[in-house]
């Protein structure tokens, strides 16, 4: 069961980065896409007591670091560390996030998520910060809209905490 | 409560990976090649279905801006006729005044291998894109990629079944150029702000509109591709150069296939 449950957080991950790599970036907004893997790993990140989302976060270091250009680092930072400080928080201060404070959550992760990638590609102009607002925008709507999501079917289906 | 135990070996397995493709590229690359083989088929359709749909929501967005287009167009399509009309009377002459000097018949320009895109940075936009041939039908690194003759990008690495283009407007893209009329040579860089060719001697008398073109020099592209029209005087960089932007002629966003120069 163990092993089962790892093996679909690997295969959701490559799933979710093929999607990003192939499909949402297609929907290109001033530099900006909609991120599908990262809003499912702050959700889970938001969710998960138990630290299990781990396995999913570092198959997305994994797949990120052979589909895109950026370096291990950035990656690292993006997806695994900056969750994991998110979890941490979240455990420490919010245990129960409502929809309001994911919302905080998410537009704060994705502003740090986007200006470690200024910060590595060096850009500071006005494209640049276009690019952030409306990476920001994009990811905290459609993140909170999968928390929502993930509320609704776990209060319906009175899962209790659907085990990741 | 019984703790459950933090899955501490999975997770030294795949830090251990991580790290093992990052800094073994041999191994780096031939999992790429791997993975883009058995994904490619599933890459490919997702960027068609999205391309598809995003030009449908592009088109729709774009109906108020296409009478303006069409009349801009119609005004372009005389021009680019007259344009035409000379064109051909000049290549007459240079027939004739090649055939007077002897020179001998017109180099090689190779062939156009077409090649889908099947996966694009989402978290470096407009930096690389990947197509689905590779070095199976004789992709080799540095070869030009380009749509309708103007030039997008040159092959970084090639893979087995794929091949990863780096763009002009990607900041790590140093392509040897030139204004075409003018002759003077400069490097094309790219970057968040646009494109722009740099390191130009400031003397030069640059046309607005301009066309800017491969020079052919550092070996790799071959001289004389298309890349884009000259825009206005940016900077000077220094007393001797001076650098302009550069408006691309190709919307690379809007790419679905393009062909690599052998």
């Amino acid at each position: 069961m163990k092993l089962f449950r790892n093996i679909l957080l690997v295969v959701l991950a490559l799933s979710l980065v093929l999607l990003d790599v192939s499909f949402f970036v297609n929907f290109e907004v001033n530099g900006a896409t909609f991120l599908s893997s990262f809003c499912v790993l702050v959700v889970l990140a938001l969710v998960d007591n138990s630290k299990k989302y781990y396995i999913f976060s570092l198959a997305l270091v994994l797949f990120f670091s052979l589909f895109t250009s950026l370096p291990l680092l950035v990656i690292a930072l993006n997806f695994f560390l900056l969750p994991a400080f998110l979890n941490f928080i979240r455990l420490k201060f919010f245990p129960e996030p409502t929809p309001f404070t994911s919302l905080f959550y998410f537009i704060s992760i994705s502003v740090v998520f986007e200006i470690i990638i200024m910060i590595y590609s060096g850009s500071w102009n006005s494209q640049a910060l276009l690019a952030l607002l409306y990476f920001v925008l994009i990811n905290s709507a459609a993140g909170v809209f999968l928390f929502t999501m993930y509320r609704i079917i776990k209060k319906r289906f009175l899962l209790g905490e659907i085990k990741i | 409560m019984k703790k459950k135990p933090f899955p501490f070996a999975l997770i030294i397995i795949f830090t251990a990976l991580v790290l093992v493709f990052n800094y073994l590229p041999y191994l780096k690359n031939k999992s790429i090649s791997v993975l883009q083989y058995s994904t490619g088929g599933i890459s490919g359709f997702l960027f068609r279905t999205g391309h598809s749909i995003s030009q449908t929501f592009r088109f729709v967005a774009d109906i108020g801006n296409l009478k303006k287009e069409n009349a801009n167009l119609t005004d372009r399509i005389y021009q680019l006729q007259i344009d035409q009309s000379q064109i051909s009377e000049l290549e007459n002459e240079n027939k004739l005044l090649k055939q007077e000097l002897g020179f001998l018949a017109d180099s090689d320009k190779g062939s156009l291998v077409p090649a889908r895109i099947i996966d694009r940075d989402p978290l470096n936009y407009l930096d690389y894109l990947v197509v689905d041939k590779g070095s199976s039908e004789g992709i080799l690194t540095g070869q030009a990629a380009v749509f309708n003759g103007i030039l997008i990008g040159r092959v970084e690495v090639t893979y087995e079944n794929s091949s990863k283009i780096r763009l002009i407007t990607s900041k790590d893209s140093l392509i040897q150029a030139m204004l075409q009329d003018s002759r003077s040579k400069g490097i094309l860089k790219g970057g968040n702000s646009g494109l722009y060719l740099d390191n130009i001697v400031s003397d030069t008398d640059i046309k607005a509109g301009e066309y800017i073109v491969t020079s052919g020099l550092g070996g790799g592209l071959k001289e004389g591709i298309l890349i884009g029209r000259a825009g206005e005087v940016q900077s000077f960089s220094s007393g001797i150069f001076k650098s302009i932007t550069v408006e691309p002629l190709v919307d690379l966003s809007k790419l679905e296939l393009i062909f690599i120069q052998k």
